[in-house]
This record gives C-alpha cells, structure tokens and sequence, in this order.
C-alpha cells in the first residue's frame, strides 16, 4: 500500500540540491538552480522526486562563496525553505591530490498553514580532481545534515539525528555556464525496508538519487 | 543582477497551496455493491466457506450524512437481523483506506463470525467517495460518517454499553476520535487494528527527520493524542512486519498513550499490514475478538 502523498515526502538530505564544490571568483556573482531527488517507486516506475531550487551565489574572495537558496518545489507546497551558505577552499588540486572544500549551511524551512519551523544545519566536505582545460571537474564528497530535535511527534525519540548523504558528480564547464550532474547516496547506514516511502538503491539501505544544476557566471572577475 | 534578485524573489514568494490531502485517500467509485459476487481486488481473498453469511441477514441501505453542512449519501451493511439491534451486541467495522466495502466484504465476514455466525451484529460502511458513498473524502467527513452510522443504530434500539468499534488502519481514526469524542452512542469498548499513530508519524518515519505533518498534509489522523481520552477497554492487534504502519512508530505508540482501564495487545509474528487475519489463523482472529467482545 502506497500512496502518492509520500512521492513527495523525501529524505532531509534529499532537499540538498546540486553540491556547491568549487568557489567562485572574487566578486563574481552567479545565478543557481537544481532539479532532482531521491529515487521513489511509483506506480511500477522508478522515478526521481523533483525538488528544484533557484538561487544566487557570490565570491567573496578567491578561495570564499556564499549562496543564498530558495527551494521552488517546496514553496509550491506552502513552505517556505530557504538555504544560506558558506564554501570555503582549503585547497586546490596539486597533480593527483584533489582540491578540497567544505560547505557550512543553514536550512529553515516555515510553512504558511501554521507556521510550523525547523532550522537544519549541514556540514559538506569535497574533493574535486580538473577534467581538461575548460575547467571541468569530476567531484565527490559526503553530506551531513543534522537533525537537532531530540525528541519527534508523539514523545517519540529522534532515531536520525546525523542524516548523511555521499555524492558524486561531474561538472561540465563551458564559458559562463556550469551543468552539473550529480548522484547521491541518501542515508547510506538507514534501512529503507520499513520506511514508508518506497525508496530505490541497490541493498536494503538508504536511496539513490540524481540531480541536475545549473549555474551562470556574471561579470567579469 | 536585477533579474537575479526578480527571479529569487518570485521562486521564494511562490506561496502557492498544493496540498497532498485528495492523494491521501484511496477511494474506488463503484455503481453497485457485488458482496460475494465481487470478481475485483479484496482482502483475505482465500476466506473458507465456513464463513459465509446468509443473504437474509445481509442488509445494504443508504443514509444521509451531514458533516458541516456537507450532505452525502452514505451506503452500509448490516449483518444480522435488523430486528435484533434493540438486544444485540453491534461491532461497528470501520475500514481500512482502499477502493470500498466489496474490497472489505471478506473482513466483514469474518467479523459476522465473532462468538459464533450472527453472535453480534456487524456494521460496516463507505465512508464519502468510497464506494457508492457520494462526495469527496474528509477527514472529518470519515467521522461524520460513522457517526451518522451509529444513530442509525441507536434509532433502531441500540445503547452504548452494547456498541463495539472496530477500526482497521485508517479506520482507527474514526473509531478512535468516537471512543474519545463520543457523539450518538459511546462505545463501550475499542479495537484498533493496524492503527495509525499520526500523519505526522507517517511523515517523519518517511523523512528520517522530525519534520512537521502541516508541510504536506492538513490531515492529522491524530490517533496518539486522541487515544488518551478513551477509557473503555482497548484490544489492539498488530502485524509484527507491518510494511506501511510500523508496529513500534505507530502501533505501540498508540497503545503506550493509551490511559483507560484496560488494555490488551497482540502483536502478530510474520503479519504485515493486511493479513493479520489471515497470519494469525482465521479461528484464532475471531476467537480473539470475540473474548474482547465478550469480556
């Protein structure tokens, strides 16, 4: 028994769009936007849940981005969810060895019918390793959201306070334009036979999902 | 830049108002009631014969439903003898969220068997839009609807000390809300079979985190708050490998809230959500029931 409500009940982590994973250029501005989710069976089909989210980014320096989201899908529902955050290069790609970044995020979400709000923090870390000239680049790296309720609806304990999520894209570079395309693990240590959403992967664990972004540089660096 | 700014400012000020709720309910519209007849999907498909009723103690019959003003017509059946109702025992069956009473016909059956066939009179109906019920499924309408059920009972002699209410899946909300919340009879005892907790329960078992039920759903099927101010006895019976109801997120939160005067549990090895019956053995099922009932 499955009902199409929870096509669209995804997994916290399955609201992260595309990864940010390389930072802008100083004072660069960017304009974002990302579609995909989770793999669901519906209906005899496996198909992706579609959130998308639009958003603008900016570079502070050469080696710092932050970025504003706003998530398209869930406002359609009423639901006000907005991401702020901050990527920071640690390092940049020496021969083999990756660059590497983490993205630090807030999430909050509010709805119109009651108002009802939750705040997420997440933790992303990156490795990145250049493909060609253009500035293409292959990437993976590991999600955390952070669920900082202890305690759910009707006295339950919060099972899920760590929700992570492993990705692995390639970003395609071409001039003003970036097209991502990524592949998430969600809850890769979580079985997904009980859970009410029939969730695609390989094993009993977690879900897979498949994302699309894409981002359009402005200005001139 | 501006069309940046335009374009975030659009897609965050989308406050549209989709909600899920007409996808909750899994209704089947149906011109007529084919009982046994019925060649379409239905639980417990391979019920014995031996439990079987008499078409002259099946009874089909139609009644107005009026919740806040939204009037429809709502089809039930009644096993027994109609001219028993003043003395007997009634089980109020109230079904799970599928399709209609055809799909239910075989529950109903076996619930005709409790104490032995006819020992009890059994109630079953279509809540609005399922079946041949008319309208469109509320919340508050399954309720309404059983309720109005329920009068119809009381005006044909029946008294809440003789009044049973058995709620399988989502019908666990409107015998629950009737056990807590009496209206035309109070029940004098509650069975929930596969029950819902909440649809919040529902959400944050999908989700893995505590999100709100209120953004997807204005349905709240608030059975762990409304099991608290129930107070006759409570028989639950849950399948141990439910795959849609999980017996520790919902069952058993519905049975540690509740605070009445007794309680029972049967937690069911190897059942999943629509087979409890079944699994447990049909003799077993009703043989259960009926000591709940006849306690």
């Amino acid at each position: 028994m499955r009902i199409l409500l929870f096509l669209f009940i995804a997994l916290l982590a399955a609201c992260s769009p595309v990864s940010m994973v390389k930072p802008l250029q100083k004072k660069q501005w960017a304009a974002t936007a990302t579609v995909g989710g989770p793999l669901v069976g519906f209906g005899g089909a496996v198909v992706p849940v579609p959130f998308t989210s639009v958003g603008a980014a900016y570079g502070v320096d050469s080696v710092s981005t932050v970025a504003l989201r706003a998530h398209a899908t869930a406002a359609l529902f009423g639901v006000a969810q907005i991401d702020g955050a901050y990527l920071r290069q640690w390092r940049g790609q020496e021969g083999g060895i990756p660059g590497i970044s983490t993205v630090v995020q807030a999430t909050y979400m509010v709805d119109r019918w009651e108002g009802n709000s939750r705040f997420y923090p997440s933790l992303d870390v990156n490795a990145w390793w250049d493909v060609g000239k253009k500035g293409s680049f292959i990437y993976t790296g590991i999600t955390s959201w952070y669920e900082l309720k202890k305690i759910g609806t009707a006295d339950r304990v919060q099972e899920h306070r760590w929700i992570p999520a492993l990705n692995l894209g390639f970003t395609r570079s071409r001039g003003k334009w970036n097209t991502s395309f990524e592949c998430k693990y969600l809850a890769p240590f979580t079985s997904h036979e009980s859970l009410t959403v029939d969730y695609k992967a390989p094993g009993s664990n977690g879900a897979f999902g498949v994302y699309v972004g894409f981002t359009r540089k402005f200005g001139k660096p | 830049m501006k069309r940046i700014i335009i374009l975030f400012l659009v897609a965050t000020g989308l406050q549209a108002c989709l909600r899920l709720d007409s996808q909750f309910f899994n209704v089947q519209e149906l011109t007529t009631y084919e009982l046994d007849n019925y060649t379409g999907e239905r639980e417990l498909p391979e019920l014995p014969e031996a439990y079987d009723v008499d078409a002259e103690n099946v009874h089909l019959f139609s009644l107005k439903s009026n919740d806040n003003g939204d009037v429809q017509t709502i089809y039930a059946i009644y096993l027994g003898d109609t001219a028993r109702i003043a003395t007997d025992t009634v089980i109020v069956y109230c079904h799970g969220n599928k399709h209609h009473m055809d799909f239910y016909w075989n529950r109903a059956k076996l619930m005709a068997h409790v104490g032995g066939e006819h020992r009890y009179g059994v109630l079953m109906m279509d809540y609005r839009g399922f079946g041949m019920s008319t309208g469109t499924t509320t919340e508050s309408g399954l309720t309404t609807d059983v309720n109005t059920c329920m009068q119809w009972l009381k005006d044909h002699g029946l008294t809440g000390d003789r009044t049973v209410l058995y709620g399988y899946s989502l019908g666990s909300a409107p015998a629950t809300t009737l056990a807590a919340d009496p209206q035309s009879l109070r029940a004098s005892k509650l069975i929930l079979e596969a029950p819902f907790a909440s649809a919040e329960v529902m959400v944050q078992d999908a989700a893995l985190a505590a999100l709100p039920a209120s953004y997807f759903t204005d349905i709240r099927v608030d059975n762990a708050e409304k099991i608290q101010f129930v107070d006759q006895p409570f028989c639950w019976i849950h399948g141990i490998n439910d795959d849609f109801l999980k017996i520790d997120t919902h069952g058993e939160v519905v049975y540690n809230h509740y605070q009445g005067s007794y309680r029972e549990a049967h937690r069911i090895p190897e059942a999943v959500h629509n087979n409890v019956p079944a699994v447990m053995g049909y003799g077993e099922y009703v043989r259960v029931v009926g000591e709940f009932v006849g306690k």
